[in-house]
């Protein structure tokens, strides 16, 4: 029965799509909103092709990235508020 | 005694649905398989001829299920069905009791138009989103999402393609499925949900403060969304009225999906990519097998034996309809039983019984077989699928306990309607 479960589920994968861009749409308007921000591969490590790709699945990669961008986040939105600030100021 | 050539079709016929049942091949493929292997016989055998196969397939089907997908996915595209998901939620103020009987309620409300499939997408999403957030356990609101999408629209001309199948065929309105099935399918809300509510009541979880947002929030344009709404109102005026005019259902539906392409400022080409061609050309496949079975006789010799069962009653004939009609949807998709049951019962209609008694037991019996198991149909196997997004494996037992619980309940409350409804 599981093995016909599997087969079954295997061929709802293009449903299975559609449920995750809905969840998505749901998630936009109740949960935590997100960006995504791709990276290229730096320039001068082209020969890393692979190593580079395998990145995206290493956890260790994924939450220095995570921290990192955190960071920057942060800064861009503090300076996006004062600029807010110094602008109603100035009316 | 049969003979051998109906043999050979009694064979086609088990083949296509045993390979549908065990997933060796897709429905539609199975189906046109069987359909092939049919033509083939028949013209070999001189049972019929190539220009009567293609007389086979009913088209009124076909054009009635075209054009209410392409009305409904129109109408979904535009976010309608979202918003009213994200109201129920939030109206659900964070106590699971509500948040459990309004997903409920708006997962059959939703079934009335959707198809299953569709339908169990968007609110497993909701309700997979709203679960992570209050950090519940997700199996009650999905398998139950299942269950309700699954009775959702069985007083409907257009709630399901069973439906539309035994619409066609019996004649029955879109008024007459209301007004002979509608008190049916409430009661069957209220007791389902309250079952399931009794059954997952120590797992729905503790009320929290739930997050604060605006339904309407991520729609991009509201006009849209108004238009589909009246899109909807409008599809359901004409389906109350078309029988004055002396037209079919299936004339309506196209016309609703003219007019919503036309009205609702959506892509025509997304829309057409997302109709279930899968369901539509297992219908036309199986269609074909019906044919030949009919041909050779065999449907005749089961009509015989149906009337030698029942004793030539109504009140026999319909409650073996409603029970066998649901425990073959079960284990075999309801559209090829559907299918198959609907020239029996046709063939009845000069033998002075009850028709509506017995186009109604079959769309009971069609319909709520339809969430027994996991495999018992689409809607159900999504539900699993979109569990296992969430990194939640439902066992089949865990799924069936919940499933068979509430087909036992629904077939005996079916049972009793039907007894209070058009007599012994």
């Amino acid at each position: 029965m599981k093995d016909l479960r599997e087969r079954i589920l295997k061929r709802e994968k293009r449903s299975m799509d559609r449920y995750k861009e809905e969840r998505d749409e749901f998630e936009k308007v109740m949960g935590t909103p997100k960006i995504e921000v791709s990276v290229e591969l730096p320039k001068g490590y082209e020969d890393k092709r692979e190593e580079f790709l395998e990145l995206a699945k290493e956890e260790s990669f994924l939450k220095d990235a995570n921290k990192a961008l955190n960071r920057v986040v942060k800064k861009h939105l503090k300076k996006m508020k004062e600029q807010t600030k110094e602008s109603e100021k100035s009316k | 005694m049969l003979s051998v050539v109906s043999m050979i079709y009694i064979g086609i016929y088990l083949l296509t649905l045993l390979l549908a049942s065990a997933e060796l091949t897709s429905l539609s493929v199975a189906a046109l398989i069987g359909a092939a292997l049919s033509t083939l016989f028949g013209i070999i055998l001189g049972v019929f001829t190539p220009e009567e196969v293609i007389g086979f397939i009913d088209f009124r089907v076909i054009l009635l299920l075209v054009g209410v997908m392409v009305t409904f996915e129109v109408v979904e595209r535009s976010g309608l069905f979202r918003v009213i998901a994200l109201y129920a939620i939030k109206y659900s103020k964070g106590d699971p009791r509500i948040l459990f009987f309004s997903l409920c309620f708006v997962s059959a409300a939703l079934s009335l138009f959707l198809s299953d499939v569709t339908a169990i997408l968007l609110i497993a999403a909701a309700a997979g989103t709203i679960a992570k957030i209050m950090d519940y356990d997700p199996v009650p609101y999905f398998v139950s999402a299942a269950i309700m999408i699954n009775l959702g629209g069985t007083s409907t001309l257009i709630g399901s393609t069973s439906n539309m199948i035994i619409g066609i065929a019996s004649g029955l309105s879109f008024i007459d499925f209301l007004y002979y099935l509608a008190p049916c399918e409430i009661t069957l809300w209220i007791l389902t949900s309250f079952a399931l509510y009794l059954l997952y009541k120590p797992r729905l979880g503790e009320k929290k403060t739930p997050p604060t947002y605006d339904p309407w929030s991520e729609i991009k344009d509201r006009r849209t969304v108004y238009k589909a709404g009246f899109v909807i109102i409008l599809f359901l005026i004409l389906f109350l009225l078309y029988e004055k005019w002396n037209v079919g259902p299936e004339t309506i539906a196209f016309l609703c999906a003219v007019l919503a392409l036309i009205i609702v400022d959506v892509d025509a080409g997304t829309v057409f990519r997302q109709i279930d061609w899968e369901t539509i050309f297992f219908i036309g496949g199986f269609l074909i097998i019906i044919g030949g079975l009919e041909r050779t006789g065999v449907l005749s010799a089961i009509t015989r034996m149906v009337l030698g069962m029942a004793h030539g009653s109504s009140f026999s004939a319909s409650l073996l309809t409603l029970w066998s009609s649901a425990l073959l949807s079960v284990f075999v998709s309801n559209i090829a039983v559907a299918l198959t049951y609907t020239p029996i019962i046709g063939m009845m209609k000069d033998l002075n019984l009850n028709m509506t008694s017995l186009w109604s037991s079959l769309i009971l019996g069609t319909n709520l077989g339809g969430a027994a198991t996991p495999v018992s149909g689409a809607v159900c196997v999504l539900a699993i699928g979109a569990l296992k997004e969430e990194n939640v494996n439902l066992s089949f037992i865990d799924f069936s306990k919940a499933g068979v619980l509430t087909t036992i309940i629904q077939l005996a409350f079916a049972t009793l309607y039907l007894i209070l409804r058009f007599g012994v």
